[in-house]
Protein backbone atom coordinates (compact mmCIF):
# COMPACT_ATOMS: atom_id res chain seq x y z
CA UNK A 1 0.00 0.00 0.00
CA UNK A 2 1.61 3.38 -1.13
CA UNK A 3 2.13 5.35 1.51
CA UNK A 4 -0.10 8.36 0.25
CA UNK A 5 -3.13 6.43 -0.26
CA UNK A 6 -6.00 7.53 1.90
CA UNK A 7 -6.39 5.66 4.89
CA UNK A 8 -10.29 4.07 5.30
CA UNK A 9 -12.74 5.46 6.76
CA UNK A 10 -14.19 4.22 9.65
CA UNK A 11 -18.00 3.13 8.96
CA UNK A 12 -18.60 2.01 13.17
CA UNK A 13 -18.26 3.29 16.30
CA UNK A 14 -17.59 1.81 18.82
CA UNK A 15 -20.67 -0.92 18.08
CA UNK A 16 -22.79 1.00 15.70
CA UNK A 17 -22.25 1.25 12.46
CA UNK A 18 -21.74 4.88 10.58
CA UNK A 19 -23.99 6.25 8.34
CA UNK A 20 -22.41 7.96 4.81
CA UNK A 21 -20.74 11.05 5.60
CA UNK A 22 -23.44 14.16 5.49
CA UNK A 23 -21.49 15.72 2.56
CA UNK A 24 -22.54 12.73 0.18
CA UNK A 25 -26.12 14.63 0.46
CA UNK A 26 -25.49 18.07 -0.71
CA UNK A 27 -22.51 17.54 -3.51
CA UNK A 28 -23.36 18.19 -6.83
CA UNK A 29 -19.95 15.78 -7.99
CA UNK A 30 -20.92 13.12 -6.22
CA UNK A 31 -24.30 13.19 -7.71
CA UNK A 32 -22.76 13.50 -10.63
CA UNK A 33 -20.93 10.12 -9.54
CA UNK A 34 -24.05 8.46 -8.69
CA UNK A 35 -25.23 8.77 -11.60
CA UNK A 36 -22.57 7.11 -13.85
CA UNK A 37 -21.29 4.83 -11.68
CA UNK A 38 -24.51 3.61 -9.59
CA UNK A 39 -27.82 4.34 -11.83
CA UNK A 40 -26.20 3.60 -15.38
CA UNK A 41 -24.63 0.82 -14.09
CA UNK A 42 -27.82 -0.73 -12.21
CA UNK A 43 -30.76 -2.63 -13.47
CA UNK A 44 -33.95 -0.25 -13.44
CA UNK A 45 -37.34 -1.31 -13.90
CA UNK A 46 -38.96 0.03 -17.32
CA UNK A 47 -42.12 -1.51 -16.57
CA UNK A 48 -44.26 -4.16 -16.95
CA UNK A 49 -44.39 -7.16 -18.86
CA UNK A 50 -48.09 -6.71 -19.62
CA UNK A 51 -47.35 -3.55 -21.66
CA UNK A 52 -44.75 -5.11 -24.07
CA UNK A 53 -46.29 -8.47 -24.74
CA UNK A 54 -46.92 -8.10 -28.34
CA UNK A 55 -44.55 -6.94 -31.31
CA UNK A 56 -44.88 -3.15 -31.73
CA UNK A 57 -45.81 -2.82 -27.71
CA UNK A 58 -43.85 0.12 -26.06
CA UNK A 59 -42.74 1.15 -22.52
CA UNK A 60 -41.05 4.34 -22.09
CA UNK A 61 -38.88 5.25 -19.25
CA UNK A 62 -35.83 6.84 -17.23
CA UNK A 63 -33.04 5.71 -15.81
CA UNK A 64 -31.85 8.59 -13.68
CA UNK A 65 -32.72 11.15 -16.27
CA UNK A 66 -31.53 8.72 -19.03
CA UNK A 67 -34.33 8.88 -21.42
CA UNK A 68 -35.04 4.76 -22.74
CA UNK A 69 -37.70 3.12 -24.26
CA UNK A 70 -38.38 -0.70 -24.53
CA UNK A 71 -40.13 -2.44 -27.42
CA UNK A 72 -40.90 -5.96 -28.72
CA UNK A 73 -39.63 -6.42 -32.52
CA UNK A 74 -41.40 -7.65 -35.05
CA UNK A 75 -39.29 -11.06 -34.36
CA UNK A 76 -40.83 -10.97 -30.55
CA UNK A 77 -37.96 -10.19 -29.14
CA UNK A 78 -37.44 -7.52 -26.43
CA UNK A 79 -35.31 -4.61 -27.32
CA UNK A 80 -34.07 -1.14 -25.15
CA UNK A 81 -32.88 1.96 -26.89
CA UNK A 82 -32.03 5.02 -26.49
CA UNK A 83 -35.51 7.10 -26.12
CA UNK A 84 -33.43 10.30 -27.76
CA UNK A 85 -34.26 11.27 -31.40
CA UNK A 86 -30.44 11.32 -33.14
CA UNK A 87 -31.79 14.70 -34.96
CA UNK A 88 -32.20 16.79 -32.51
CA UNK A 89 -32.67 15.00 -29.04
CA UNK A 90 -36.56 15.15 -29.08
CA UNK A 91 -37.94 11.54 -26.62
CA UNK A 92 -39.64 9.23 -29.36
CA UNK A 93 -41.97 8.14 -27.05
CA UNK A 94 -43.97 8.70 -24.01
CA UNK A 95 -45.97 6.33 -21.54
CA UNK A 96 -46.80 2.93 -22.82
CA UNK A 97 -49.07 1.93 -25.68
CA UNK A 98 -48.03 0.11 -29.34
CA UNK A 99 -46.18 1.77 -32.10
CA UNK A 100 -46.68 -0.64 -34.68
CA UNK A 101 -44.00 -0.91 -36.66
CA UNK A 102 -42.15 2.10 -36.58
CA UNK A 103 -41.23 4.31 -33.61
CA UNK A 104 -41.55 8.04 -34.91
CA UNK A 105 -40.20 11.27 -33.42
CA UNK A 106 -43.05 13.34 -32.38
CA UNK A 107 -40.60 16.27 -33.52
CA UNK A 108 -39.56 16.47 -36.87
CA UNK A 109 -40.77 12.92 -37.77
CA UNK A 110 -37.19 10.95 -38.47
CA UNK A 111 -38.88 7.09 -38.26
CA UNK A 112 -37.30 4.59 -36.51
CA UNK A 113 -37.41 0.34 -37.15
CA UNK A 114 -37.81 -1.50 -34.15
CA UNK A 115 -34.26 -2.65 -34.23
CA UNK A 116 -33.29 0.65 -33.95
CA UNK A 117 -32.18 1.69 -37.40
CA UNK A 118 -33.13 5.12 -39.17
CA UNK A 119 -35.79 3.89 -41.76
CA UNK A 120 -36.05 7.69 -43.29
CA UNK A 121 -36.45 11.21 -42.23
CA UNK A 122 -39.03 13.80 -43.84
CA UNK A 123 -37.71 15.61 -46.26
CA UNK A 124 -34.42 13.43 -46.60
CA UNK A 125 -32.88 15.12 -49.63
CA UNK A 126 -32.54 18.44 -47.23
CA UNK A 127 -29.75 16.80 -45.77
CA UNK A 128 -26.84 16.67 -48.37
CA UNK A 129 -26.13 13.58 -50.77
CA UNK A 130 -23.01 12.89 -48.28
CA UNK A 131 -24.91 12.29 -45.41
CA UNK A 132 -25.23 8.83 -44.34
CA UNK A 133 -28.64 7.81 -43.18
CA UNK A 134 -27.67 3.88 -42.29
CA UNK A 135 -25.38 5.09 -39.96
CA UNK A 136 -27.82 6.70 -37.72
CA UNK A 137 -29.75 4.18 -35.07
CA UNK A 138 -30.57 4.59 -31.41
CA UNK A 139 -27.79 3.26 -29.25
CA UNK A 140 -29.31 0.14 -27.83
CA UNK A 141 -29.32 -1.58 -24.16
CA UNK A 142 -29.72 -4.72 -22.38
CA UNK A 143 -33.09 -5.78 -21.35
CA UNK A 144 -34.20 -8.35 -19.49
CA UNK A 145 -37.72 -9.23 -17.19
CA UNK A 146 -38.21 -10.50 -13.65
CA UNK A 147 -40.66 -11.27 -11.54
CA UNK A 148 -43.68 -9.84 -14.42
CA UNK A 149 -40.97 -6.21 -14.65
CA UNK A 150 -38.81 -5.37 -17.38
CA UNK A 151 -35.83 -4.14 -16.50
CA UNK A 152 -32.69 -2.37 -18.33
CA UNK A 153 -29.12 -2.11 -17.85
CA UNK A 154 -27.14 0.86 -19.88
CA UNK A 155 -23.74 -0.89 -18.68
CA UNK A 156 -22.81 -3.60 -21.24
CA UNK A 157 -20.90 -5.40 -18.79
CA UNK A 158 -23.00 -5.48 -15.82
CA UNK A 159 -24.32 -9.06 -14.77
CA UNK A 160 -26.89 -10.55 -16.11
CA UNK A 161 -30.48 -9.65 -14.69
CA UNK A 162 -30.88 -12.36 -12.29
CA UNK A 163 -27.59 -12.58 -10.90
CA UNK A 164 -27.37 -9.45 -10.67
CA UNK A 165 -30.50 -9.36 -7.43
CA UNK A 166 -29.19 -12.48 -6.64
CA UNK A 167 -30.71 -14.42 -3.85
CA UNK A 168 -33.35 -12.20 -3.89
CA UNK A 169 -34.96 -12.46 -7.62
CA UNK A 170 -36.88 -16.04 -6.85
CA UNK A 171 -38.74 -14.56 -3.99
CA UNK A 172 -39.27 -11.67 -6.08
CA UNK A 173 -40.42 -13.86 -8.72
CA UNK A 174 -42.76 -15.75 -6.46
CA UNK A 175 -44.54 -12.79 -5.92
CA UNK A 176 -46.71 -12.63 -8.76
CA UNK A 177 -46.57 -8.97 -10.61
CA UNK A 178 -46.50 -11.03 -13.73
CA UNK A 179 -50.22 -11.53 -12.91
CA UNK A 180 -51.35 -8.61 -12.15
CA UNK A 181 -51.90 -5.50 -14.41
CA UNK A 182 -50.78 -1.95 -14.79
CA UNK A 183 -53.52 0.82 -13.24
CA UNK A 184 -54.88 2.97 -15.54
CA UNK A 185 -56.57 6.01 -15.55
CA UNK A 186 -59.33 4.02 -17.02
CA UNK A 187 -59.95 1.89 -13.98
CA UNK A 188 -61.67 4.78 -12.00
CA UNK A 189 -64.39 5.67 -14.06
CA UNK A 190 -67.93 7.30 -12.27
CA UNK A 191 -70.18 5.10 -12.40
CA UNK A 192 -68.21 2.55 -11.11
CA UNK A 193 -67.34 4.61 -7.84
CA UNK A 194 -70.96 4.91 -7.81
CA UNK A 195 -71.10 0.92 -7.92
CA UNK A 196 -68.62 1.10 -5.14
CA UNK A 197 -70.85 3.34 -2.87
CA UNK A 198 -73.23 0.78 -1.52
CA UNK A 199 -70.31 -1.15 0.20
CA UNK A 200 -68.73 1.50 1.70
CA UNK A 201 -72.02 3.11 3.50
CA UNK A 202 -73.18 -0.72 4.74
CA UNK A 203 -70.02 -0.20 6.92
CA UNK A 204 -71.61 2.62 8.35
CA UNK A 205 -69.88 5.87 8.21
CA UNK A 206 -69.13 7.73 5.73
CA UNK A 207 -66.98 11.02 6.53
CA UNK A 208 -63.77 10.76 4.53
CA UNK A 209 -65.15 11.04 1.00
CA UNK A 210 -61.74 11.40 -0.36
CA UNK A 211 -61.72 7.34 -0.04
CA UNK A 212 -64.13 7.40 -3.07
CA UNK A 213 -62.63 10.66 -4.77
CA UNK A 214 -60.17 9.17 -7.65
CA UNK A 215 -56.86 10.20 -7.65
CA UNK A 216 -56.10 10.86 -11.43
CA UNK A 217 -54.25 7.44 -12.13
CA UNK A 218 -52.60 6.10 -14.67
CA UNK A 219 -50.43 3.56 -15.25
CA UNK A 220 -46.88 5.69 -14.67
CA UNK A 221 -47.23 8.62 -12.33
CA UNK A 222 -44.84 11.48 -11.19
CA UNK A 223 -43.86 13.04 -8.22
CA UNK A 224 -41.02 15.48 -7.56
CA UNK A 225 -39.09 16.09 -4.07
CA UNK A 226 -37.02 18.68 -2.83
CA UNK A 227 -34.33 16.16 -1.13
CA UNK A 228 -31.39 14.27 -2.10
CA UNK A 229 -32.59 10.84 -3.55
CA UNK A 230 -30.68 9.08 -0.38
CA UNK A 231 -32.50 11.21 1.92
CA UNK A 232 -36.05 9.89 0.37
CA UNK A 233 -34.34 6.45 -0.02
CA UNK A 234 -32.67 5.99 4.03
CA UNK A 235 -36.33 7.55 5.41
CA UNK A 236 -37.92 4.43 3.27
CA UNK A 237 -35.40 1.88 4.52
CA UNK A 238 -36.08 1.71 8.14
CA UNK A 239 -38.76 0.95 10.54
CA UNK A 240 -37.23 2.73 13.66
CA UNK A 241 -38.90 5.88 12.91
CA UNK A 242 -42.27 4.62 12.84
CA UNK A 243 -43.03 4.74 16.25
CA UNK A 244 -42.41 8.60 16.51
CA UNK A 245 -42.98 9.64 12.68
CA UNK A 246 -46.17 7.52 11.82
CA UNK A 247 -47.75 6.44 15.44
CA UNK A 248 -51.10 6.16 13.46
CA UNK A 249 -49.46 3.60 11.59
CA UNK A 250 -48.83 1.53 14.79
CA UNK A 251 -52.88 0.73 14.84
CA UNK A 252 -52.33 -1.33 11.47
CA UNK A 253 -48.35 -2.42 12.02
CA UNK A 254 -47.30 -4.77 14.55
CA UNK A 255 -44.04 -2.70 14.90
CA UNK A 256 -42.01 -5.10 17.04
CA UNK A 257 -42.27 -7.88 14.30
CA UNK A 258 -40.89 -5.40 11.28
CA UNK A 259 -37.95 -6.48 10.38
CA UNK A 260 -35.48 -5.79 7.52
CA UNK A 261 -33.65 -9.00 5.84
CA UNK A 262 -30.45 -8.49 4.06
CA UNK A 263 -29.84 -9.16 0.42
CA UNK A 264 -26.93 -8.58 -2.17
CA UNK A 265 -28.45 -5.94 -3.38
CA UNK A 266 -31.58 -6.22 -1.84
CA UNK A 267 -33.47 -5.34 1.21
CA UNK A 268 -36.76 -6.83 1.97
CA UNK A 269 -38.79 -5.93 5.07
CA UNK A 270 -41.42 -7.49 6.49
CA UNK A 271 -44.17 -5.29 8.51
CA UNK A 272 -46.77 -7.57 10.06
CA UNK A 273 -50.38 -6.39 10.12
CA UNK A 274 -52.52 -6.50 13.51
CA UNK A 275 -55.45 -8.07 13.65
CA UNK A 276 -57.27 -5.63 15.69
CA UNK A 277 -59.77 -3.61 14.33
CA UNK A 278 -58.29 0.66 14.49
CA UNK A 279 -60.45 3.17 15.92
CA UNK A 280 -59.34 5.23 12.84
CA UNK A 281 -62.39 5.18 10.54
CA UNK A 282 -60.22 5.09 7.01
CA UNK A 283 -58.16 2.04 8.53
CA UNK A 284 -61.19 0.68 9.64
CA UNK A 285 -62.92 0.26 6.18
CA UNK A 286 -59.96 -0.95 4.74
CA UNK A 287 -59.26 -3.36 7.33
CA UNK A 288 -62.77 -4.86 6.94
CA UNK A 289 -62.87 -4.13 2.69
CA UNK A 290 -59.26 -5.21 2.01
CA UNK A 291 -59.06 -8.96 0.96
CA UNK A 292 -56.10 -10.26 -0.56
CA UNK A 293 -56.14 -10.36 -4.41
CA UNK A 294 -56.41 -13.82 -5.53
CA UNK A 295 -52.79 -14.16 -7.31
CA UNK A 296 -51.16 -13.23 -3.89
CA UNK A 297 -48.68 -15.62 -2.21
CA UNK A 298 -50.09 -17.16 1.00
CA UNK A 299 -46.96 -16.46 3.26
CA UNK A 300 -47.64 -12.70 2.84
CA UNK A 301 -50.96 -12.46 2.96
CA UNK A 302 -51.15 -10.93 6.45
CA UNK A 303 -48.79 -8.19 6.19
CA UNK A 304 -47.07 -5.19 4.40
CA UNK A 305 -44.09 -6.15 3.04
CA UNK A 306 -41.32 -3.93 1.35
CA UNK A 307 -38.63 -4.51 -1.13
CA UNK A 308 -35.61 -2.54 -1.46
CA UNK A 309 -34.04 -3.42 -5.14
CA UNK A 310 -30.78 -1.26 -5.68
CA UNK A 311 -29.98 1.55 -6.00
CA UNK A 312 -33.62 3.01 -5.55
CA UNK A 313 -36.36 1.43 -6.49
CA UNK A 314 -38.88 0.10 -3.88
CA UNK A 315 -41.75 -2.06 -3.84
CA UNK A 316 -44.89 -1.77 -1.59
CA UNK A 317 -46.27 -5.61 -1.57
CA UNK A 318 -49.84 -4.63 -0.19
CA UNK A 319 -52.47 -7.58 -0.21
CA UNK A 320 -55.02 -5.38 -2.17
CA UNK A 321 -51.81 -3.89 -4.57
CA UNK A 322 -48.15 -4.42 -5.28
CA UNK A 323 -46.67 -0.68 -6.42
CA UNK A 324 -43.09 0.55 -7.87
CA UNK A 325 -41.53 3.73 -6.19
CA UNK A 326 -38.46 4.57 -8.34
CA UNK A 327 -36.21 7.50 -7.48
CA UNK A 328 -34.40 9.56 -10.44
CA UNK A 329 -32.42 11.61 -9.46
CA UNK A 330 -33.02 15.63 -10.62
CA UNK A 331 -30.40 17.44 -8.46
CA UNK A 332 -28.71 17.21 -4.84
CA UNK A 333 -31.81 18.31 -3.34
CA UNK A 334 -34.45 17.09 -6.29
CA UNK A 335 -35.38 14.12 -6.95
CA UNK A 336 -38.27 12.88 -9.36
CA UNK A 337 -40.03 9.71 -8.15
CA UNK A 338 -42.23 7.68 -10.42
CA UNK A 339 -45.23 5.36 -9.05
CA UNK A 340 -46.32 2.34 -11.10
CA UNK A 341 -49.08 0.78 -9.38
CA UNK A 342 -50.62 -3.36 -10.18
CA UNK A 343 -53.97 -4.18 -9.20
CA UNK A 344 -55.50 -8.11 -9.77
CA UNK A 345 -56.85 -7.83 -13.21
CA UNK A 346 -59.71 -9.73 -11.45
CA UNK A 347 -60.59 -6.82 -9.07
CA UNK A 348 -63.96 -5.44 -8.35
CA UNK A 349 -65.40 -2.32 -6.78
CA UNK A 350 -64.63 -3.65 -2.94
CA UNK A 351 -61.49 -3.94 -3.73
CA UNK A 352 -60.76 -0.95 -5.59
CA UNK A 353 -62.28 1.38 -2.84
CA UNK A 354 -59.71 -0.99 -0.52
CA UNK A 355 -57.20 0.02 -2.74
CA UNK A 356 -58.08 3.65 -2.64
CA UNK A 357 -58.18 3.66 0.92
CA UNK A 358 -54.82 2.00 1.37
CA UNK A 359 -53.50 4.87 -1.17
CA UNK A 360 -55.33 7.34 1.32
CA UNK A 361 -53.56 5.73 4.57
CA UNK A 362 -50.12 5.51 2.40
CA UNK A 363 -50.24 9.23 1.52
CA UNK A 364 -50.85 10.61 5.08
CA UNK A 365 -47.51 8.84 5.92
CA UNK A 366 -45.69 10.16 2.98
CA UNK A 367 -46.88 13.16 3.96
CA UNK A 368 -45.15 12.64 7.40
CA UNK A 369 -42.49 11.98 5.76
CA UNK A 370 -41.75 14.74 3.40
CA UNK A 371 -41.60 16.84 6.52
CA UNK A 372 -39.79 14.56 7.90
CA UNK A 373 -37.15 14.38 5.20
CA UNK A 374 -37.30 18.30 4.86
CA UNK A 375 -35.54 18.33 8.13
CA UNK A 376 -33.58 15.90 7.77
CA UNK A 377 -32.03 17.32 4.53
CA UNK A 378 -31.17 20.70 6.21
CA UNK A 379 -29.58 19.33 9.18
CA UNK A 380 -27.60 17.08 6.86
CA UNK A 381 -25.97 20.23 5.22
CA UNK A 382 -25.75 21.70 8.50
CA UNK A 383 -21.95 23.19 9.74
CA UNK A 384 -22.71 20.76 12.98
CA UNK A 385 -23.18 17.74 11.53
CA UNK A 386 -20.73 15.29 9.66
CA UNK A 387 -22.53 11.59 10.19
CA UNK A 388 -24.67 9.55 12.48
CA UNK A 389 -25.28 5.96 13.86
CA UNK A 390 -27.72 3.39 13.31
CA UNK A 391 -29.86 1.33 15.07
CA UNK A 392 -30.27 -2.61 15.00
CA UNK A 393 -34.00 -1.21 13.03
CA UNK A 394 -31.70 0.59 10.30
CA UNK A 395 -29.65 -2.07 9.37
CA UNK A 396 -30.89 -1.75 5.98
CA UNK A 397 -29.80 1.46 5.83
CA UNK A 398 -26.97 0.28 6.99
CA UNK A 399 -26.82 -2.16 4.18
CA UNK A 400 -27.39 0.78 1.45
CA UNK A 401 -24.75 2.87 3.19
CA UNK A 402 -22.51 -0.18 2.63
CA UNK A 403 -23.24 -0.60 -1.42
CA UNK A 404 -22.58 3.09 -2.19
CA UNK A 405 -18.94 3.09 -0.71
CA UNK A 406 -18.94 0.30 -2.68
CA UNK A 407 -20.05 2.24 -5.63
CA UNK A 408 -18.90 5.02 -5.80
CA UNK A 409 -15.46 5.10 -3.94
CA UNK A 410 -14.41 7.99 -1.76
CA UNK A 411 -18.01 8.94 -1.65
CA UNK A 412 -17.77 8.75 2.56
CA UNK A 413 -14.61 10.82 2.88
CA UNK A 414 -16.25 14.45 3.18
CA UNK A 415 -15.54 17.91 1.30
CA UNK B 1 -47.69 8.62 -26.85
CA UNK B 2 -45.79 7.71 -30.22
CA UNK B 3 -47.49 6.22 -32.83
CA UNK B 4 -50.42 4.62 -31.27
CA UNK B 5 -52.92 6.28 -32.49
CA UNK B 6 -52.76 8.00 -35.50
CA UNK B 7 -54.18 11.59 -35.79
CA UNK B 8 -56.48 12.50 -38.30
CA UNK B 9 -54.47 15.07 -39.67
CA UNK B 10 -51.14 13.16 -38.87
CA UNK B 11 -50.57 11.89 -42.76
CA UNK B 12 -50.00 15.42 -43.43
CA UNK B 13 -46.58 15.72 -42.32
CA UNK B 14 -45.32 13.40 -45.65
CA UNK B 15 -46.53 15.62 -47.83
CA UNK B 16 -43.52 18.01 -48.18
CA UNK B 17 -41.21 16.46 -50.45
CA UNK B 18 -43.59 15.50 -52.51
CA UNK B 19 -45.43 18.68 -52.99
CA UNK B 20 -41.88 20.34 -53.23
CA UNK B 21 -39.96 18.08 -56.01
CA UNK B 22 -43.05 16.07 -56.97
CA UNK B 23 -44.41 18.29 -59.78
CA UNK B 24 -41.31 18.71 -62.03
CA UNK B 25 -40.43 14.97 -61.47
CA UNK B 26 -43.91 14.03 -62.82
CA UNK B 27 -43.55 16.22 -65.54
CA UNK B 28 -40.31 15.16 -66.79
CA UNK B 29 -41.16 11.42 -66.36
CA UNK B 30 -44.77 11.76 -67.92
CA UNK B 31 -42.75 13.93 -71.07
CA UNK B 32 -40.92 11.33 -71.17
CA UNK B 33 -43.05 8.79 -71.52
CA UNK B 34 -45.42 10.90 -73.80
CA UNK B 35 -47.80 10.99 -70.92
CA UNK B 36 -50.06 13.88 -69.99
CA UNK B 37 -48.73 14.53 -66.13
CA UNK B 38 -52.32 16.82 -64.96
CA UNK B 39 -53.53 13.76 -63.18
CA UNK B 40 -50.72 13.72 -60.64
CA UNK B 41 -49.39 17.19 -61.06
CA UNK B 42 -49.14 20.26 -58.68
CA UNK B 43 -52.51 21.16 -58.91
CA UNK B 44 -53.38 17.52 -57.74
CA UNK B 45 -51.00 18.03 -54.88
CA UNK B 46 -52.48 21.16 -53.74
CA UNK B 47 -55.90 19.99 -54.01
CA UNK B 48 -54.86 16.27 -51.74
CA UNK B 49 -53.48 18.92 -49.13
CA UNK B 50 -56.20 21.07 -48.80
CA UNK B 51 -58.90 18.64 -48.96
CA UNK B 52 -57.45 15.12 -48.92
CA UNK B 53 -57.05 12.31 -45.90
CA UNK B 54 -54.48 9.50 -45.27
CA UNK B 55 -55.83 7.11 -48.41
CA UNK B 56 -55.97 9.95 -50.98
CA UNK B 57 -52.85 10.57 -50.05
CA UNK B 58 -52.02 6.49 -50.49
CA UNK B 59 -53.86 6.36 -53.45
CA UNK B 60 -51.74 9.22 -55.21
CA UNK B 61 -48.67 7.46 -53.45
CA UNK B 62 -49.73 4.39 -55.66
CA UNK B 63 -50.15 6.76 -58.96
CA UNK B 64 -46.87 7.77 -58.59
CA UNK B 65 -45.47 4.30 -57.73
CA UNK B 66 -46.91 2.89 -61.69
CA UNK B 67 -45.57 5.95 -62.93
CA UNK B 68 -42.11 5.20 -61.71
CA UNK B 69 -42.73 1.56 -62.80
CA UNK B 70 -43.89 2.42 -66.51
CA UNK B 71 -40.67 4.88 -66.87
CA UNK B 72 -38.76 1.97 -65.77
CA UNK B 73 -39.98 -0.42 -67.99
CA UNK B 74 -39.82 1.52 -71.00
CA UNK B 75 -36.02 1.89 -69.98
CA UNK B 76 -36.30 5.92 -68.45
CA UNK B 77 -32.93 6.16 -66.71
CA UNK B 78 -32.86 9.83 -65.88
CA UNK B 79 -31.74 11.15 -62.50
CA UNK B 80 -35.58 12.21 -62.08
CA UNK B 81 -36.96 8.58 -62.03
CA UNK B 82 -34.48 7.49 -59.47
CA UNK B 83 -35.37 10.80 -57.52
CA UNK B 84 -38.58 10.01 -57.63
CA UNK B 85 -38.74 6.41 -56.77
CA UNK B 86 -36.51 7.37 -53.70
CA UNK B 87 -38.89 9.65 -52.53
CA UNK B 88 -41.36 7.13 -53.19
CA UNK B 89 -39.60 4.96 -51.02
CA UNK B 90 -39.15 7.09 -48.13
CA UNK B 91 -42.84 8.15 -48.26
CA UNK B 92 -43.27 3.85 -47.47
CA UNK B 93 -40.38 4.13 -44.88
CA UNK B 94 -42.38 7.36 -43.30
CA UNK B 95 -45.86 6.03 -44.06
CA UNK B 96 -46.25 3.49 -40.88
CA UNK B 97 -45.84 6.05 -38.52
CA UNK B 98 -48.80 8.03 -39.38
CA UNK B 99 -51.36 5.39 -41.27
CA UNK B 100 -51.73 1.78 -41.78
CA UNK B 101 -50.18 0.60 -44.94
CA UNK B 102 -52.35 -2.16 -47.08
CA UNK B 103 -50.72 -4.84 -48.74
CA UNK B 104 -51.10 -3.69 -51.72
CA UNK B 105 -48.92 -0.43 -50.43
CA UNK B 106 -46.48 -2.84 -48.92
CA UNK B 107 -45.98 -4.62 -52.20
CA UNK B 108 -45.18 -1.24 -53.68
CA UNK B 109 -42.76 -0.53 -51.15
CA UNK B 110 -41.08 -3.64 -51.00
CA UNK B 111 -40.68 -3.00 -55.24
CA UNK B 112 -39.45 0.40 -54.69
CA UNK B 113 -36.95 -0.96 -52.11
CA UNK B 114 -35.89 -3.93 -54.66
CA UNK B 115 -35.49 -0.99 -57.79
CA UNK B 116 -33.52 1.01 -55.61
CA UNK B 117 -31.28 -1.73 -54.15
CA UNK B 118 -31.07 -4.47 -56.01
CA UNK B 119 -28.92 -6.37 -53.98
S1 LIG C 1 -35.70 15.72 -32.96
FE1 LIG C 1 -36.50 13.90 -33.69
S2 LIG C 1 -36.96 14.35 -35.70
FE2 LIG C 1 -36.10 16.17 -34.98
FE1 LIG D 1 -41.77 6.86 7.06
Amino acid sequence: MSATRRRARPTRSGGAPLTLHAHAYADPAILERERREVFAKAWIAIGHVSEVREPGDFAAGSIAGEPVVVVRDETGALRAFSNVCRHRAAQLATGSGSCGKVLRCPYHGWTYRLDGTLAAMPEGRGFGEDFDRDAVRLPEFRVDTLGGLVFVNMDPAAEPLREWFGDIAERFEGLGIERLVPVTARDWQPREIMRGLPDVIRSRRLDDARALVPAAETSRMWVSYDHNWKTLADNYLEGYHVPIGHPGLLRLLDYPKYKATLHRRAAWIDGPLRDNPSRDLVERLYQRLQRPMPEFPEELREQWTYIHLWPAQFIDIYPDSIDIWQMHPDGVRRTRTLFMVFRSPSEGVRDRVARRLNSVINSEVMDEDVVLCDGVQAGLESLTYTRGVLNDNENAVGHFHDLLREAVPGIDDGP
Amino acid sequence: MTGRSHGRHDWLGLTPEVERFGPILVDRIAGALGEAPDALGEARIRELIRTGDAAAWLAYLAALTALVERGREAGVAAPEHVILAEILRDQYRLAPGVLRLGPDDEARSRRLEEMLDPS
